[in-house]
């Protein structure tokens, strides 16, 4: 029996008539028909465009017209491949599996399937890989079956023979591709948790294929280098320096020599010490005691930035685009401090001084040599700032053009104020002890964080003290992370070090209402957005997303897109979009997964 | 008798002979032939009443069925596929151009009707 034998019918139009947006697993024709459990959202990643050259134009009566509304048929001179998850097959109107790098469409009756080898070693001049690529003949159906499948060499160009490292992705996946498949953009595929997505990873290659597959006009196969696995320049900055010493209140002393107040002085003048105040001196060569405590603060920039950083590639209009990432990070930490007293009541202490030793010469205590001691009231007054800012910028660039910049502050200062007065009896009345503090004279503390998220506080918090026993902020300092809170930079490289890890931070336990990320976000091909993210803090669930999607090729801005905050314990969903690569729409803000057929 | 009148006489007396049926040489050859056609005679009629009466009968026979009419007699059985002509290849594409389906329209179907005679359907190049 003859399966091919074909009947008497007449013949007006065959192809794929579906066409709309997958919803988990309905497709939503145009006039609102479905049809369920045959393409499915859940899995697809990307999505593109496929048209053949040289195409009819499509003509139908106006009672097949009125029979495809009826039916939601649309009847099209191009189709669409999906791409889905980590695989590298194409998925034809959605559904059909091929195997196959790109479907290279030259001309109708002449489409190709390339499949690229498995195996991508590349020879020893990196002019070509080991293995062709093979060109499958598509779509030709006839009584018998055409099988033609030609291996075509895979020329190498860009990667440099000197760099081991440089080289074609060794597990390219389609991403986009020119609609006639002849210019194709792999790379990579990571998985994304957030969004449950695979997204491009680095490194980037751009396959040409070119050729009728005829002797006059055989296929060619061209895998160029986009970018490699690591990409963008890097610039560091670090003036941080970690200063040791002593704290000490230093008397602001005068002496003077005065007429003896007895007789018995010999002529002696007698020594008269005024201490009228004293200042807060840091000593570097100072030997801790316990009047001088050790100190040790760092302060300082350090700053890192890389710039155009590639994430992915598409094509617009038919033009090759990186979609490209800024990250800059800055760390400042200050530490300034100042104090003294003044004696409003000077301390004065008259020494007797007697002949003795060819001269004058103090007497001793115990012969009533300190005539008279006047401790003095002394008020003392000061400031230690300490602060650390963070500053997290994230921009996102296609083409080269901003499409959206996200940042994250969070700034920690703690500011003491010391003020009162002593009125003690002791020898140092004018020095402050900074160990334990002094009855009368208060530090009032208070210790600020914020975070904020595009210049708006998102959380913070204030906290106040005050007393005579908090001490002065003079026990150390070093900068206290909350965006780099594991002190990824102090790491080593950025690029090495928090390119891959950095998305935000958590706070402090007790500010720890939220915890917030920032972090590019790629949604589906020519869908990429900037997300600013939130979570309790302390493991909780819950989880809001606040993000700006940007769509390219046009139709929609950048712009806030929010969930609303779940309930406690629960989640809020991500937020997914998908592009209509047949119409260009794009659909934004939805809680499932979805993409256009 | 002039000449020319004798002439003239012997020439139609050739024509009368030559126009003849020959039916004047057939009766000779008959009259001579051993297997002379008698004469016709009519049969002898029976006198009235001598036979009994009879009834006449005619036995229907009902004509083979055409269907078309036109004397094809249904049903066409095709007995070989082998024997089928194709008209040259023709190309049909998807209405994105991704699929080429090459087919040969019918040109030649031979069958059988129903009384055995064959019938054959040819068709036209597909416009």
């Amino acid at each position: 029996m003859d399966e091919f034998s074909i009947n008497f019918g007449r013949h007006r139009i065959m192809g794929c008539p579906w066409h709309g947006l997958v919803r988990g697993s309905r497709l939503t024709l145009p006039g609102g028909q479905h049809k369920d459990g045959q393409w499915f959202a859940t899995t697809v990643r990307g999505s593109y465009r496929v048209a053949v050259p040289g195409v009819a134009p499509i003509a139908r009566t106006a009672e097949e017209t009125a029979y495809d509304a009826e039916q939601g048929h649309q009847w099209r001179t191009d189709a669409v491949i999906n791409l889905w998850s980590n695989d590298a097959a194409l998925m034809l109107y959605g559904r059909k599996n091929i195997q196959a790098a790109t479907l290279y469409a030259e001309a109708v009756g002449n489409c190709w399937a390339v499949a690229m080898p498995t195996n991508m070693a590349v020879n020893a001049g990196k002019t070509q890989l080991q293995q062709p690529a093979v060109f499958g003949r598509f779509g030709a159906l006839s009584f018998a079956p055409v099988e033609d499948e030609r291996p075509v060499t895979v020329t190498l160009s860009g990667y440099d023979p000197a760099d081991p490292q440089d080289r074609p992705n060794p597990s390219g996946r389609t991403w986009d591709s020119l609609p006639d498949g002849s210019q194709t953009i792999m790379g990579g595929a990571g998985y994304g948790a957030t969004h449950d997505l695979y997204v491009p990873t680095a490194a980037f290659d751009l396959l040409r294929v070119s050729g009728k597959g005829t002797p006059e006009s055989p296929f060619a196969a061209v895998l160029e280098k986009l970018s490699g696995a690591a990409s963008g320049s890097v610039t560091q900055t670090d003036t941080f320096q970690t200063w040791s010493g002593v704290t000490d209140w230093v008397p602001q002393i005068t002496e003077e020599w005065i007429a003896p107040l007895d007789s018995e002085s010999g002529g002696c003048e007698w020594l008269k010490v005024t201490v009228s105040g004293s200042a807060l001196e840091l000593d570097p060569d100072g030997i801790p005691s316990a009047v001088t405590p050790a100190l040790t603060y760092t302060s300082g920039v350090r700053e890192a930035k890389l710039l155009d950083n590639v994430i992915g590639w598409w094509f617009l209009d038919g033009a090759l685009q990186p979609i490209t990432v800024d990250i800059e990070y800055k760390l400042t930490a200050t530490f300034e401090t100042q104090g003294g007293s003044v004696g409003t009541v000077p301390q004065v202490r008259i020494s007797k001084y007697a002949p003795g030793g060819g001269g004058c010469a103090p007497v001793s205590a115990a012969n009533g040599g300190s005539y008279s001691f006047e401790p003095g009231v002394f008020t003392f007054s000061g400031t230690t700032v300490r602060s650390t800012t963070e500053r997290l910028i994230r921009r996102l660039k296609v083409g080269g053009t901003l499409i959206d910049t996200a940042e994250l502050v969070y700034e920690d200062i703690n500011t003491r104020v010391l003020s009162g007065s002593e009125n003690s009896s002791a020898e140092e009345a004018y020095r402050y002890n900074l160990v334990s503090g002094m009855p009368g004279v208060e530090v009032d503390s208070v210790w600020t964080r914020r975070l904020l998220v595009d210049g708006v506080e998102i959380d913070g918090d204030t906290v106040a003290e005050s007393g005579d026993t908090i001490g002065f902020g003079l026990n150390g300092f070093s900068p206290v992370r909350a965006i780099d809170s594991s002190n990824r930079f102090a790491g080593g490289d950025p690029v090495t070090y928090w390119l891959p890890l950095l998305t935000g931070g958590s706070l402090p336990p007790d500010i720890a209402t939220l915890k917030w990320f920032c972090s590019p976000q790629w949604l589906s091909n020519h869908l990429v957005c900037l997300l600013r993210q939130q979570a309790p803090y302390a493991g909780s669930s819950g989880r809001s997303f606040i993000y700006g999607a940007t769509a390219y090729p046009g139709g929609v801005s950048a712009g806030q897109i929010s969930s609303p905050a779940p309930s406690p314990g629960l989640s809020a969903p991500p937020l997914y979009g998908a592009h209509d690569p047949l119409t260009g729409a794009v659909l934004l803000g939805q809680s499932e997964k979805v993409t256009f057929v | 008798m002039a000449a020319g009148d004798s002439r003239r006489s012997s020439g139609a007396a050739m024509e009368s002979a030559r126009r003849a049926s020959g039916a004047a040489i057939a009766a000779d050859l008959r009259a001579l032939s051993k297997t002379n056609t008698e004469e016709r005679k009519l049969r002898t009629l029976s006198a009235r009443g001598a036979q009994p009466a009879k009834r006449g009968r005619g036995d229907w026979k009902a004509p083979a069925a055409t269907g078309t009419g036109g004397g094809i007699a249904s049903p066409l059985t095709e007995g070989s596929y082998a024997v089928r002509e194709f008209h040259p290849a023709r190309y049909l594409s998807s209405s994105d151009g991704l699929f080429v389906w090459q087919f040969e329209p019918p040109k030649k179907i031979v069958m059988a009707d129903a009384n055995d005679e064959e019938v054959i359907q040819l068709f036209a190049v597909p416009t």
